[in-house]
Formats: structure tokens, C-alpha cells, sequence
């Protein structure tokens, strides 16, 4: 008799740790398969998470119920908050991690998951009946049953690891590939494609002079990723900044050849976000200078990581590479850096849900889907996760907006666009960025976690504490202030303008040189405020005309969002399409005339006939 | 006829008509005429019109609809379609109206594929002419200017994506290029007046003391008789308008009452009606009396007409002995010509004249705005690289400024046809570092 299961994870990295919890904490009979337990939620890459765009995703995952953001603040090895002058909208949080600390972590909240079964094994082909995903077979013959299965192969599938012109079938820092799973997936019919990604060498601590590069901090802060446990505080480490030099772009341009990706051995694509150090200097020959972040890996070990070279050069050429760049004059490398390929699918194969339209009951979640990145990852175990289970409930999917999470703009982008290079988030990605600001993701998204059953009732109470404390703050910032000596000697106080006449506190917190904090000796109701929701009022009354006109701008789209295009419509039987538009919207098979609206090459005439064709049905 | 539809459409109306008995529009019953004046953002008269009102849902979009009819031509309604825009209309995209009529379930599908078979040919068209513009020299400039913002853009974006890879972009350089790129869209924006009178129609004042003969030289030029004549200063009360074409461009020919002294209270309202047709006037044609020396009144209605700038002056009576020595030194600069509304003489010329003045300032080749349309994306996008250069002095934080470039991206787009989101990443890795 076959184990069964409601939802079967397949992959026990960042998107499959998320798909899992998920799944099971919403009730689902869960299951977890992975090549190395030990594997779970690894950063095979640099120990980072967040940033712009990336920490917005890692505070809507948190503010959905998803792990990630409690998983980072648990773990950090230093924070940092990034783009503090730019913004609101594009203020991001930044960790270093512990990244064994951080595997034990979600490994215990994996382990200590109630529905959740966890296993160890090779999936090696994808069972099917009537059409539909019925489970899996593992190595050895095992089969698990599953109503529903969500992929997340990383970057497994047929993968293999370019070492300088030499190159072997092994995933990440050498692990066993899947390749049958990758043919079964062919045999299918799932379209793959070749990406292309790559890493750093690793050095020895003791090996490193840190004498001869800057320091970078941490900060100290009051708020992590979280919005539902406080920050714990933890002994911050510190980065180091290097730089490379002459002599090092002379060494790396005469080994070019042997380089992977120079050398002609590598097809895939890779990303022009992360690209290797000779891809810099090729591509920017006029840098005479390229910046070297030193990063700790974990504080049990001796291991860092040099981020900003990510190289396939042969690994003896790489020791003299970076012995010519100050602080690395005497480095001793404990793992060589490598390029890897790998397959993943064709996104525009799926659904908003990340379903596959082809094969109901099968979802695809993380780098298989051509993302880079373990917080855009994350975000797609989270939603496949979610959806997988609204699906076998037989209830309406969540399908999150663009003007309401990034999460939203990044599931669009994907399953609508092709992309040739793995898709990284970014804020310029988003044409509502000023709506979704990372402060905000709770108010913009917790609503949705608790209805999922994702938020605990402890912290829905704590949620709707702070959204009533927010409403009587803006409340209170329509009361006059009528001028008198108290308030002259305020204004003084504040270097600010002596109000002449009654002004309301809304109108004396748009001027530039105040902020709400200077307000509380106006009105003591302020001051049960959190410095972040009194930050967060600030803002709403400063950006107050630009939000109106971002959520106008928004509403104004709505009501293509919302115009839903059947599943099985036949675009060649829609008159007055182009035969280019016929051809896109068969393969893009967008859900909603919005998203058709994004496929590049409609035009608004497309849109219309469809949107006329529609009104016959 | 324009066309207003949406929620805030009788409000848009009521700020532009000023209707008979001091009535709102918004406050009468709907499907009812209602006989008024068109009102210009500067308070200046365009038109009589009709104005009719229809409510939500029962009208062709299903939303609140206004159709405002003039009597007058092509000039005329492009009047009337800048005050409504100012009163805080938006311009219709093709097929807009269509389509909000679908969306809210007004129209049947037959009607709807006929307007869309049209519509398509419409923006086909567009398109052509699009890229025939862009391949001009003018067309350069429009893709050299966004090339320009694009490039602005995708430092800026740069910089708040990649903090630690890219420094803050230098306000100041930033401030400089975007002063720059302002002033070929004024430029741009100069021309496409221009341009825009060619298309789209010029008004012409007709000015002078009475008795000058404004009214016969109208008619001679209509070639008809039109306005009322009479050997007795000042019988032309109002302003009479009539269109005519000359040399290709539409042109409407407004009669003013002569300015003078005003001899009684309706003169003296006839003539603030004519200092607003002067105000108004893309060019004013002063008439002087050959026959006779300047008077005071001549000189008055130079200084007026002068601070029009764009006009020529018709010395007219000129089969008459001549009287006139020079002209008003406020108007010098402007040609004149010797004429005769009597007999005909000189009309020509001066038809040429008034053509060589509206064109001249055209210049060479086709001028890159020449519809409302372009010259209101233009706008937007000026106002918006205006924000952005005021918000790097100010400061704005970078994000805000994004927004104004975004913005100026998206209207420059309206005028190019290109789609910019994929283009600003590509100049982002193009031209950064970036990456571990």
C-alpha cells in the first residue's frame, strides 16, 4: 500500500520548505521528499537575504504566515538597512546569516510540523491518471501518492558543474544531479530550456588579512524581516570591502579560455544581475577597479565568501587570482568556485496558481521555474503552496495583484513572460512600487494569511491592535491646532514656520522638516504609536497626492484585472486578431485581459477584440 | 461635437459652459438642450453652443455623458476641446469611448465590431504615421529625448536596486541634463504650435479704430458680403466670425468692434469682447486708414494688438489719395500691406502675407507635434522632467523622482510608441556593474 498524501513537496529547498509548512499548516496531509535531509532550506550561494525588491518579497512571505522572515532574524549574522535616504517605498532590510543556523532552524520547524511527513530520496518519474498528477516514484521503486505534487528541483535537474574547461553531472557544490527526473518531465511534454548560474570560491578565515580591507558593520535595529516575533538581538560580524586590482583583471583576461563561460563550454543563459567576474571585465573593460564584499558564512566555521567573483576560471588559476587583491594576498581556497547549468521549464506553461495547465494537479515552485534567488524561491513554494491546497479544497486560488504585492508582480512576470535569464526581483519591476512598501506588506497582506489559517490567532490580534492604532492615528491628524504661545514655542522648538492660523496636524506634518515624532508635544494620542507606525503615518501624509494617484492609477486597471478569459477560449475563432497576437495568447493563455495586456507585441485593438468577442460568449 | 463621458463629466462641462439663466448642467434634467457660451481657461468666449446631458447608465458609455455642440468649424471645436482638457478632461484614446461602452455593457457586439473595424483602421493609420514622423529629422530629436530620460532613469533606478553596487546618481548633473531635454521640448513644443495651426486651424482678429473698414476688408477677403457695412463708425457691435482657407490652413476671421472711445454702454461691452478675440488670436491683422493721418485711436489699437506679437498690418482705403505717414511705433516690426477692400487691390498679397506670418515660424520639414494629442503628451511629459528637475533641488527622495521620470517615459511613449519596461533594465546592465 503507497503512502498517500494530499500534497506532496518535492524539494527541500527555499520554496519547498515554504510549499510544505504551508500545505500543512493549512491542514493538508503533507509530505517531503528531498535528495539530502541535510539539504534542507541550504544557501548554496552567499548566506544574504533581502535587500530591495527581495526583502520587500521576505516581508510579504513573513506577512502571509510563510518562514522565511522569522528564519532570518533568528539566524542573522549581521543587518542592514539599505536605501534609508531614497524612501520609503525602496527602503529594504539586508542579512547576512548563519547558514547552518539558519538550516537548523527551518529543519526544526519542518521537523516539528504536525501534518508534515519528511523523507530522503531520488524522485525519478511523475505518475499520472486520467490527466491528472497522482504521485511519484522514488529510486528503488518506493511510490508516494499525491493529489497534488508541487517541484522545486532547484537547480538539479540535469544539472551539471563547469570547473573551468572540465565539467561533470553534479548539482550544486557537487551534489548528485536529477536526471530522471528531468526526462520524465520531457516525456511529458514540459518544454525545458538550459540556465546558466554560478558561485565564488570559498576562503579560509585565517587565510585572510582584514587589516587590509574596510569594514562593513551591521546595524543595530529595532525590526527585522518579521512582523510577528520581535528582533532577537544577536553579536553582529562584520563584511569586509575589497577591491580588485590591475593585476588582477590582466591574470583573469589571460586565462579568459579557460574560462566556462569563455572557453565555449557553457550554453545556458545566465543572469546579467550576477554575472562572473570575467563576464565583468569583458563586458565593462574600461573598470579599472571592481568592489569585493567578504562575507561570513556561519559563525561555527572558518568559511567566507567573496561576493563579487563568481568565476568558472580552472580552480588553480582562481588562487592566483585572488591573491592579487589586498586582503587575499596569502588565501587559501576551501571550495573552488563554478559555474553550473541546469534546466528549468517554461513558466507561460503555468497558471497564476502555478499550476501547470497541461497537467492539473502538478505545480512547479523556485528556480525550476527560472528564477534566481531564495527569496523569490520562497515566494513561489509560499503561493504554490497556498494554491495547491485551495485547489484540492475546491476553492478559489489566491492570485495576489501587482498593485498589491510584489509577490503579485513576480508570479505575473513569470507566467506571462519569457524570460531568457534567470528572473530576479527588482523594485523597478513593480510600476506601483510607491503602494508597496515593505513596512506595509502586513496591512497589504495579513488579512489573506489569516483567512488561510496561516497567521495564528495570537498575532491576528497583534495585527488588528496596530492596523486600530494606525486609524486612530490618522484620526487624530485632521484635529486643529489653533496658534497660541504654546504652539509658538513648539514651532520655534522644531524649527518650523510659527503657524499664523488654525492648521490641522496633517497639514503641519507635510512640511518637509517635520515628522510625526515632533508632533506628540501637540498631541499626546501619538504617543502609543511604535517609532515604525509613526513612521508609517509619516509617510502616508507626505506621499498622500502621489499614493492617490498610484491607486487611482490602479483602480483605473482594475477593471481589465478583473475581466477573466475562459481557460479553453479559442483565440484563432476571435475575429480582428492579428495572427502574431493568435500565436502569443495561445501559449501565454493569459487568465485575465490584464495579463494579456502584458504580453509584449498585443496591442490595445488585440485587447478590444477580445474583450468584444467575449461579450458574444 | 465633444464628447465627455465619466463619472465627472458634468462637472467638467459646468466649468467650461456658462449656460443661459445661469444654469448647471448637473443640476438639470438629463436629455434636455441647454443653450449656452463655451468659456476658455482664460475666461476669454470660444463659442454659442448646445449642451445636452445624459445620466448614468442610460447613455452610449453607461457613464455620465456630455455632448457640447458649436456652430462653429474645425477652429472652433479645437477651442472647445482645449477648455474642456483644461477643466480637467483627459483625451479619449482611439476607441476609448467603444470600449468603455463594452466594458459597462452598452453596446451590442454588432455595433462594437463596427466601431472596432474602424477603430483598427484608425490606429493603423496612426501607427504609419507614427513611424513616417519618427524616421524625420524631428523624429530623431523626439527618440534622442527619450534615449535621454531612459538614461536618467536607469541610473536612478539603478541606484535604488543595487545600493551597494551603484552610487547615488549627482543631483546637480542630473538637474542639468533634465534642463536640457526641457529645452528641446519647449523647443519641440514651440514648433508644434506651429504645426498645430497648419493642422488644426488659426483664429485671425481683425482690428482697428472704426471706420477703418474692418468689415468690408472681412468681406473682401470671404469674397462675399457677410458683416454689416455702413458708413457710420462702429455698426459692427460684436465680433462676426466667418472661416475661410487660406493658402491650406483653416482660418477664422473675427470681426471685432472697433476700439475707440466707447460712445455708450453697449459699444463699450463690444469692445472688451474685442480685446479678448485679440487676446486670442494666434495673429491679429490691424487695419489703418490710408486716407487719413494716425489717430490716438490707431495708436490704442496697436498697443493692444502688439501684445499679441504674431500680426500684419492692411492699410486699407489704399485706391483712395494717400493720407497715412508710417505706422504705430508699437507694431513696426510687422508687414504691411497696401490694400483696397473696395476694389480688390492688394488682397493677395496680403492673403500671402498673413500665410508666409502663420507658417513662418514652422521652419523646415514637417513639425514633429501637430495634433492636440502630441502636444498634450509633450506636455505631460515636460511637467513631469519640470517635477523631477524641481524635486532634485527640493530634495525629493530618489524614489519620487523615479516616479516623474516614469511618468515623462510614459508620455514620451504616447509619442514614439515604445514600451519602455524592459528597456530600462537592459540600459540598467548595460551601463552597471552590478552583481556578487
Amino acid at each position: 500500500m503507497p503512502r498517500e498524501f494530499d500534497l506532496l513537496v518535492v524539494g527541500g529547498g527555499h520554496a519547498g520548505c515554504e510549499a510544505a509548512l504551508a500545505g500543512a499548516r493549512m491542514g493538508a496531509a503533507t509530505g517531503m521528499i528531498l535528495l539530502d535531509l541535510g539539504d534542507i532550506a541550504w544557501m548554496p550561494c552567499n548566506p544574504s537575504i533581502g535587500g530591495p525588491a527581495k526583502g520587500h518579497l521576505v516581508k510579504e512571505i513573513d506577512a502571509l504566515g510563510g518562514a522565511m522572515g522569522r528564519a532570518a532574524d533568528a539566524t542573522y549574522l549581521q543587518l542592514r538597512r539599505l536605501n534609508t535616504s531614497k524612501g520609503p517605498a525602496v527602503q529594504a532590510l539586508r542579512a547576512q546569516t548563519d547558514k547552518y543556523a539558519y538550516q537548523r532552524w527551518m529543519r526544526a520547524a519542518v521537523e516539528q510540523e504536525k501534518h508534515l511527513w519528511l523523507g530522503q530520496g531520488e524522485v525519478v518519474a511523475l505518475l499520472t491518471a486520467s490527466g491528472r498528477i497522482r504521485g511519484v516514484r522514488l529510486r528503488g521503486g518506493e511510490v508516494l501518492g499525491a493529489r497534488a505534487v508541487i517541484l522545486t528541483a532547484g537547480t538539479f535537474l540535469r544539472a551539471v558543474v563547469h570547473l573551468g574547461l572540465e565539467h561533470h553531472a553534479a548539482g550544486p557544490q557537487g551534489r548528485s544531479p536529477a536526471q530522471e527526473l528531468a526526462e520524465s518531465l520531457s516525456s511529458l511534454g514540459f518544454a525545458l530550456r538550459r540556465l546558466k548560474t554560478g558561485t565564488p570560491a570559498r576562503v579560509r578565515g585565517r587565510s585572510l588579512r582584514f587589516a587590509e580591507m574596510t569594514p562593513q558593520p551591521g546595524e543595530e535595529l529595532e525590526q527585522g524581516f518579521s512582523f510577528w516575533e520581535p528582533l532577537p538581538r544577536r553579536p553582529q560580524t562584520n563584511c569586509w570591502l575589497t577591491y580588485t586590482q590591475p593585476e588582477t583583471h590582466a591574470l583573469i583576461r589571460a586565462h579568459l579560455q579557460e574560462t566556462a563561460l569563455f572557453g565555449g563550454a557553457i550554453t545556458g543563459v545566465g543572469p546579467r544581475y550576477c554575472p562572473s567576474i570575467e563576464s565583468k571585465l569583458v563586458q565593462f573593460p574600461g573598470r579599472d577597479r571592481h568592489q569585493v564584499f567578504v562575507e561570513p558564512e556561519a559563525a561555527e566555521t572558518d568559511e567566507w565568501y567573496l561576493a563579487g567573483l563568481s568565476t568558472s576560471l580552472p580552480p588553480p588559476v582562481q588562487t592566483e587570482v585572488l591573491r592579487t587583491i589586498p586582503g587575499l594576498r596569502e588565501v587559501e581556497i576551501v571550495r573552488p568556485g563554478y559555474a553550473i547549468e541546469y534546466d528549468a521549464i517554461d513558466a507561460t506553461a503555468l497558471r497564476p496558481t502555478l499550476e501547470s495547465r497541461e497537467l492539473p494537479g502538478l505545480f512547479f515552485a523556485g528556480q525550476i521555474n527560472g528564477t534566481s534567488g531564495y527569496e523569490e524561491a520562497a515566494a513561489q513554494g509560499l503561493m504554490a503552496g497556498i494554491n495547491a491546497v485551495l485547489s484540492l479544497r475546491g476553492e478559489e486560488p489566491l492570485i495576489l495583484r501587482r498593485d498589491q504585492a510584489y509577490i503579485g508582480v513576480l508570479i505575473d512576470e513569470l507566467v506571462t513572460k519569457e524570460s531568457a535569464e534567470p528572473y530576479r526581483m527588482m523594485t523597478a519591476r513593480a510600476e506601483h512600487r510607491l503602494l508597496l512598501r515593505a513596512d506595509s506588506a502586513d496591512l497589504r497582506l495579513a488579512e489573506s494569511g489569516r483567512q488561510l489559517g496561516l497567521i495564528g490567532e495570537r498575532e491576528y490580534e497583534a495585527f488588528l491592535a496596530r492596523k486600530e492604532r494606525l486609524a486612530k492615528g490618522w484620526a487624530l491628524l485632521s484635529r486643529t491646532i489653533n496658534p497660541s504661545a504654546a504652539v509658538e514655542a513648539w514651532a520655534k522648538a522644531h524649527g518650523t514656520a510659527v503657524p499664523t492660523h488654525g492648521l490641522s496636524l496633517k497639514e503641519l506634518l507635510r512640511r518637509p522638516e517635520l515628522s510625526l515624532p515632533d508632533l506628540f508635544e501637540l498631541e499626546s494620542g501619538f504617543a502609543g504609536l511604535s517609532p515604525a507606525e509613526a513612521e508609517e503615518l509619516t509617510h502616508e501624509v507626505k506621499y498622500e497626492g502621489y499614493i492617490q494617484r498610484a491607486q487611482a492609477e490602479a483602480e483605473r486597471l482594475r477593471e481589465l484585472e478583473d475581466r477573466r478569459i475562459p481557460p479553453d477560449l479559442d483565440f484563432t475563432a476571435v475575429p480582428n486578431l492579428s495572427r502574431e497576437a493568435v500565436e502569443k495568447l495561445t501559449r501565454v493563455r493569459p487568465e485575465t485581459l490584464g495579463q494579456a495586456g502584458r504580453i509584449s507585441g498585443l496591442s490595445p485593438a488585440d485587447l478590444l477584440a477580445i474583450l468584444v468577442f467575449l461579450r458574444r460568449g | 461635437m465633444i464628447r465627455i463621458s465619466g463619472p465627472a463629466a458634468l462637472d467638467v462641462a459646468d466649468r467650461v459652459l456658462r449656460l443661459a439663466g445661469g444654469k448647471r448642467l448637473a443640476g438639470e434634467p438629463p436629455r434636455t438642450v441647454h443653450y449656452g457660451k463655451a468659456i476658455a481657461a482664460d475666461g476669454g468666449e470660444i463659442d454659442e453652443v448646445i449642451a445636452f446631458a445624459f445620466h448614468a447608465p442610460r447613455s452610449y458609455t453607461r457613464e455620465d455623458l456630455v455632448e457640447i455642440q458649436a456652430h462653429g468649424g474645425t477652429v472652433v471645436l479645437r477651442r472647445l476641446l482645449r477648455a474642456v482638457l483644461d477643466a480637467g478632461a483627459a483625451l479619449a484614446e482611439p476607441g476609448e469611448f467603444t470600449e468603455r461602452a463594452v466594458i459597462n455593457g452598452r453596446l451590442t457586439l454588432a455595433q462594437a465590431e463596427a466601431v472596432l473595424d474602424l477603430i483598427r483602421a484608425k490606429t493603423d493609420a496612426a501607427a504609419a504615421a507614427a513611424a513616417r514622423r519618427l524616421a524625420g529629422a524631428g523624429g530623431q530629436e523626439l527618440l534622442a529625448v527619450e534615449r535621454e530620460v531612459l538614461s536618467m532613469l536607469a541610473e536612478v533606478e539603478a541606484g535604488l536596486d543595487f545600493p551597494e553596487d551603484v552610487s547615488e546618481p549627482g543631483r546637480e548633473i542630473l538637474r542639468h541634463r533634465a534642463e536640457a531635454i526641457l529645452t528641446e521640448l519647449d523647443a519641440m513644443l514651440a514648433a508644434g504650435k506651429s504645426g498645430r495651426l497648419l493642422t488644426e486651424g488659426a483664429q485671425i482678429a481683425i482690428a482697428g479704430r472704426p471706420n477703418v473698414g474692418k468689415s468690408s476688408l472681412l468681406n473682401a477677403l470671404l469674397g462675399e458680403e457677410r458683416a454689416i457695412v455702413t458708413d457710420v463708425p462702429g455698426t459692427t457691435r460684436d465680433a462676426v466670425a466667418e472661416e475661410i482657407s487660406l493658402g491650406g490652413i483653416p482660418v477664422r476671421l473675427v470681426d471685432t468692434a472697433g476700439l475707440g472711445t466707447a460712445g455708450d454702454e453697449l459699444e463699450a461691452l463690444g469692445m472688451a469682447r474685442t480685446r479678448g478675440e485679440i487676446a486670442r488670436a494666434d495673429l491679429v491683422l490691424l487695419v489703418l486708414a490710408g486716407d487719413e493721418p494716425l489717430t490716438e485711436g490707431d495708436e490704442a489699437v496697436a498697443a493692444e494688438a502688439a501684445a499679441r506679437g504674431l500680426g500684419v498690418i492692411a492699410v486699407n482705403k489704399s485706391d483712395l489719395p494717400a493720407g497715412l505717414h508710417g505706422v504705430p511705433e508699437t507694431v513696426r516690426a510687422w508687414p504691411a500691406v497696401r490694400v483696397s477692400a473696395r476694389t480688390g487691390f492688394g488682397l493677395v498679397e496680403l492673403k500671402e502675407t498673413i500665410v508666409r506670418m502663420l507658417g513662418g515660424r514652422v521652419g523646415e520639414g514637417t513639425p514633429l507635434l501637430s495634433h492636440l494629442r502630441q502636444i498634450e503628451a509633450a506636455q505631460l511629459a515636460r511637467e513631469a522632467l519640470r517635477e523631477f528637475a524641481a524635486g532634485l533641488t527640493r530634495p525629493q527622495p530618489w524614489e519620487i523622482l523615479a516616479e516623474d521620470l516614469r511618468a515623462c517615459l510614459a508620455a514620451l511613449g504616447r509619442l514614439t510608441g515604445r514600451v519602455v519596461g524592459p528597456e530600462v533594465l537592459r540600459e540598467i546592465f548595460s551601463r552597471f556593474c552590478i552583481g556578487k
